[in-house]
Order: C-alpha cells, then sequence, then structure tokens
C-alpha cells in the first residue's frame, strides 16, 4: 500500500528536480504570496462621509445619469473586509450598480480595539446602521434606502428592517444567516460547541486566528493545496495572478469580532437558533421577522460552505412580504459575489429586480 | 481532580475505538497521565499545607497549573489522535485508488481523498467537542500562567490594571460613546422632523 504512494511522490519529485524551471517558478510564486499586501484593491472612486472608529460609509462616486430613484446602502459582513464588492473593475459588485446609474453607499466596518469589547449587535444595528441610513436619506434627499446585507451584514439589514421598516424602500439579503438549525457547516459545528462565555473570560474580542483555524477546516485540501497548484499552473496568466492575490489577500484579511456581539451571535443565533423562532433580543426589542413587510430578494449559493443554503431558504417563509423573491445560484459564498459568474449571472438579475422595485 | 478522573475515562474510552493508534503507546500516556494525577493529589495532605501557604514557595498556583497541564495533555492527544487516524485513513483511502491511474489523476485523488476524511472528521460532534475543549484549555493554561506569575513576581505588575479593572474603565467608555452616538441620532431625528 505504502510502497505505491511513496513510488508516486519519488517519482514526482524527480520529475521536479529535472526540469530547472521549476526552481524558478517556485521562486516567483514565493514573492508573489510574499508581497501580497502591495496588491492594490478596491478601485472604484468613494468618498468617506462619516468616520468612527468601528465604521466608515462610503459614498461611491456615479458613473452614469441617475436611472433609480432610491439609493442603495449596502452593509457588509463583520468578517473579512468589504472590499471583496470592489475587488477590481471586472469583478466589481459596487461598480455594476453604479454603472446602472444607481446611487451606492457601503458601510465598511472597522477592526474593533480592545475597549470596544462591549459593542452589541444592538448598537450594530440600532446605531451604526440607523446612523448611516438617515446619512444617506438626508443626502439623498430621499425618505427611504434600498438596503442590501451580504452574509451577517444581511442578518443586521434584517434586523434593522424589522424594527425601522418605514426607512427601507426594499431588501436584498445575499446569503444571510438565518435558521441555523438548518446549517450543515463546518462553521455550525464548532460554534455549536464553543463555550463563548470561556473565549471571553481571556480574550476581549474574538480573536481573528480562532476565526482562521476555523476557516482553515472549511475546505482544507482544496482551499490548501489545490488552488496553490493551480496558481503554480497559472503563472504567466496575469490576470489570473492579479485575481487570485486579491481573493487571497482579502481572505486572510480578516479583523477580530467585538466580544459581546459574537457571544450573541453564537449563543443566540447559531446555539439555540433564536432568530430563527423570532425570540432573538436585540437592545429592548423582540425580533420577528413577520414584522418585514417590504419587498424582498434573497440571493441564495448553492455551493455555500459557510452558510447552508437551507440556512437561507428558510427566510422567504418567515417575512410578511407579500412580494418575496429567491434567486438560487450555482456557486460559493464568495463566488456569488466577486466572480465572473457573479458579474455575467448573478449582478443582471438583481440589477433588473432593483429596478422594478 | 474529579474532573481530570472523568476526561481521563472519557479519553480512554473513545481512544480505544480509534482504529490506528497503537494499544501500548495509548495505555503508556494513560498510566502517565495517572501518576501525575496521584502525584498531585500528595499536596493536599498533612504537611505539605504548611508549604502550600508560604507564598514565596507558591505550591497552589503550581499545583493548579500542573493539573491545568495534565489536562492540555489530554486534550491535545485527543486532538492528534483524531488527526494522525484521519491521516492514515486518507492515506489508505490514496492507495484503494490509485490502480491504473495517471500523474495528474492521481494528484486529484490524493486531494480529493484527503479532502473527503478529513472534511468528515471537521464536520463531526467528535472533533467540534475536541477542538472546543482544546481551545478552552489552552485559555486555563494562560489564566493560570498568568495567576503563577504574577505571584511569583507581584512587583512586575504594579503598574498594571487587573483584567476587572480594564473591563470597567472599557465599560465607561463604551456608555460614553454610546450615549453620545445616540444623543447625535436624536438631534439629528429633530432636525430632520
Amino acid at each position: 500500500m505504502t510502497k505505491t504512494i511513496i513510488d508516486y511522490y519519488l517519482n514526482e519529485c524527480i520529475n521536479f528536480v529535472n526540469k530547472p524551471e521549476n526552481f524558478q517558478k517556485m521562486t516567483e510564486m514565493k514573492r508573489l504570496l510574499s508581497d501580497i499586501e502591495k496588491i492594490e484593491t478596491g478601485t472604484t472612486e468613494y468618498e468617506v462621509i462619516r468616520e468612527t472608529n468601528l465604521y466608515r460609509l462610503l459614498q461611491y462616486k456615479p458613473t452614469k445619469e441617475r436611472a433609480y430613484k432610491y439609493p442603495l446602502l449596502i452593509v457588509y459582513a463583520l468578517i473579512n473586509k468589504s472590499y471583496i464588492l470592489d475587488l477590481q473593475p471586472n469583478k466589481s459588485w459596487v461598480k455594476y450598480f453604479l454603472d446602472q446609474g444607481i446611487s451606492v453607499y457601503l458601510i465598511d466596518w472597522k477592526s474593533p480595539g480592545r475597549y470596544d469589547k462591549f459593542t452589541t449587535i444592538d448598537d450594530y444595528v440600532n446605531l451604526f446602521i440607523y446612523e448611516c441610513v438617515e446619512i444617506v436619506k438626508n443626502i439623498e434627499n430621499s425618505d427611504k434606502v434600498s438596503l442590501q446585507g451580504y452574509c451577517m451584514g444581511g442578518t443586521m439589514s434584517l434586523i434593522y428592517t424589522s424594527l425601522h421598516q418605514k426607512n427601507v424602500k426594499n431588501l436584498i439579503t445575499i446569503a444571510p444567516v438565518v435558521d441555523t438549525e438548518k446549517d450543515k457547516t463546518v462553521i455550525k459545528n464548532m460554534a455549536q460547541h464553543m463555550d463563548i462565555d470561556k473565549v471571553l473570560s481571556h480574550y476581549e474580542n474574538f480573536p481573528y486566528e480562532l476565526l482562521y483555524s476555523c476557516y482553515a477546516s472549511l475546505k482544507p485540501f482544496k482551499q490548501g493545496v489545490s488552488k496553490y497548484l493551480n496558481l503554480y499552473n497559472h503563472l504567466t496568466d496575469e490576470s489570473f495572478i492579479q485575481n487570485f492575490l486579491r481573493v487571497e489577500k482579502w481572505l486572510y484579511d480578516t479583523p477580530p469580532i467585538a466580544g459581546e456581539t459574537f457571544r450573541q451571535w453564537i449563543k443566540d443565533i447559531y446555539q439555540k437558533n433564536l432568530f430563527a423562532k423570532n425570540k432573538l433580543v436585540v437592545g429592548e426589542d423582540r425580533i420577528n421577522l413577520s414584522n418585514v413587510k417590504v419587498p424582498l430578494l434573497n440571493l441564495v449559493a448553492d455551493q455555500d460552505h459557510l452558510v447552508s443554503p437551507e440556512c437561507s431558504v428558510s427566510l422567504n417563509n418567515l417575512v410578511s412580504s407579500t412580494d418575496t423573491n429567491l434567486m438560487r445560484f450555482s456557486t460559493g459564498h464568495v463566488g456569488l459575489i466577486a466572480s465572473g459568474y457573479s458579474q455575467n449571472v448573478v449582478l443582471p438579475k438583481v440589477g433588473n429586480w432593483l429596478k422594478i422595485h | 481532580m474529579q474532573e481530570n478522573d472523568r476526561a481521563q475515562k472519557k479519553v480512554e474510552k473513545e481512544t480505544a475505538s480509534m482504529p490506528y493508534v497503537n494499544d501500548k503507546f495509548v495505555s503508556l500516556f494513560e498510566n502517565f497521565y495517572k501518576q501525575l494525577t496521584e502525584l498531585n493529589k500528595i499536596t493536599s495532605l498533612g504537611p505539605f499545607i504548611s508549604l502550600l501557604n508560604d507564598p514565596q514557595i507558591n505550591l497552589n498556583n503550581m499545583r493548579e497549573y500542573g493539573n491545568v497541564l495534565i489536562n492540555y495533555q489530554i486534550f491535545l492527544n485527543k486532538y492528534l489522535t483524531q488527526m494522525i487516524n484521519s491521516y492514515f485513513l486518507a492515506l489508505e483511502k490514496v492507495s484503494e485508488g490509485m490502480e491504473g491511474k495517471d500523474s495528474e489523476e492521481i494528484r486529484k485523488h490524493i486531494i480529493n481523498s484527503f479532502e473527503d476524511v478529513f472534511s468528515s472528521m471537521f464536520e463531526s460532534d467528535d472533533f467540534s467537542i475536541n477542538y472546543n475543549n482544546l481551545v478552552n484549555i489552552v485559555i486555563d493554561l494562560n489564566k493560570s500562567y498568568q495567576k503563577f506569575f504574577e505571584s511569583s513576581a507581584p512587583f512586575l505588575n504594579k503598574q498594571s490594571l487587573s483584567k476587572e479593572e480594564k473591563d470597567l474603565l472599557f465599560n465607561n467608555l463604551y456608555e460614553i460613546k454610546k450615549i453620545s452616538l445616540e444623543i447625535r441620532n436624536k438631534i439629528n431625528e429633530k432636525k430632520n422632523d
């Protein structure tokens, strides 16, 4: 048994050593990966119109004449950084909407410091998102915004909408975390047995190192081995390299999560599934998803390994909106927002939906 | 101590059902843990009590630190055992399907086999429990080390605040920031009205 595998490895090693160009390729790959910090992301022009120690509100510069009445406010997740929505000009979620004549704003969450450990989901929703919506409404002289949330941002957008519906024209959720009892991912499995009180008795905020170790177990060999072999085989393809490095940079660029926020996220949403049961308490309010009555578009990735499709799909049956749409796509969690597939298949459908709502 | 015993019994039960770990190796470690736990019990007896209370010797903290280290070793062992078993299971799966494949196909087969086996492990309840136990015991270890360090060299910590003091400070800071943002939002609301 072992001999066959050893034979294979030896054979591969001999083949590798016999080609001197392989060493050059390895050196080049090492150089590319060690210079990853220098790679540029988020090339669409914007202005920071509000900045606190926990978030920035970005207003993107219009590229076309206004074609949609309501401004679009995107609520990004608290995990990783928001530049995935504007990775590069030909793979930019943000740019697509600008090119459709839609006014785009984005909440870019910043890393919480140790002193931000008491920041709660209530603060994120009822103070920060609330303030951003008011600012956008004032700038645009509009009574409502079109709200869009990705992953955790989708969940927070839902909480906001259930509490402040009069400010929301329509809601687009992208892979939101809703019904965690139906979630079959490794993340759910890890969260299920996590003693978050213990972790937060030692750390101020949930450390990014623990998030990384969780990511590393998601697709350990396809992510950890295959993709680098793929890079090795595409070292002459500049466009492939640039795209690879931008996504790679994003994957390893995640801030810690504010302690109290993550405590409620793990206990109430993942371990007790209170959000889907309409029992989640945020601040002084119990969140009832049936309060959501605005038009809803729910985008779900069928190969999502971070949020199970079933976990997001349940949403359409939990809200009271008479106009609900569920769009399922044959891609993954990141592919849904930052890929050629996203640009060619997902975004045109979302754009069309937005125009008629 | 009771916790240690319970953890040890669970380890014995679970490692016994694991297919690739050598029985003699497992039993050697079990005995080692037992000996250590027994040794740790001695410090709760007779003449040792006066020594325990001697701040210079600091035996209580050392004993606590020792117990945490033993538990750490137990959970780390469980974690590594799961990893090793999965590794051998994946190797077995690889060798079963290597026949008649060219080099590129074998590479894919290796990656897929390892992916399948390790993904099943990561998705299992057992792994999640073991991993979270390991995270918890590492936290205990850090806390215990900190305590031991603080009591051994109190003069080094005079300048810093305790965790509770820091938390109080952070909480006050948080409340001030929250109230100021609430006031700001209310003022803006009034302006808009």
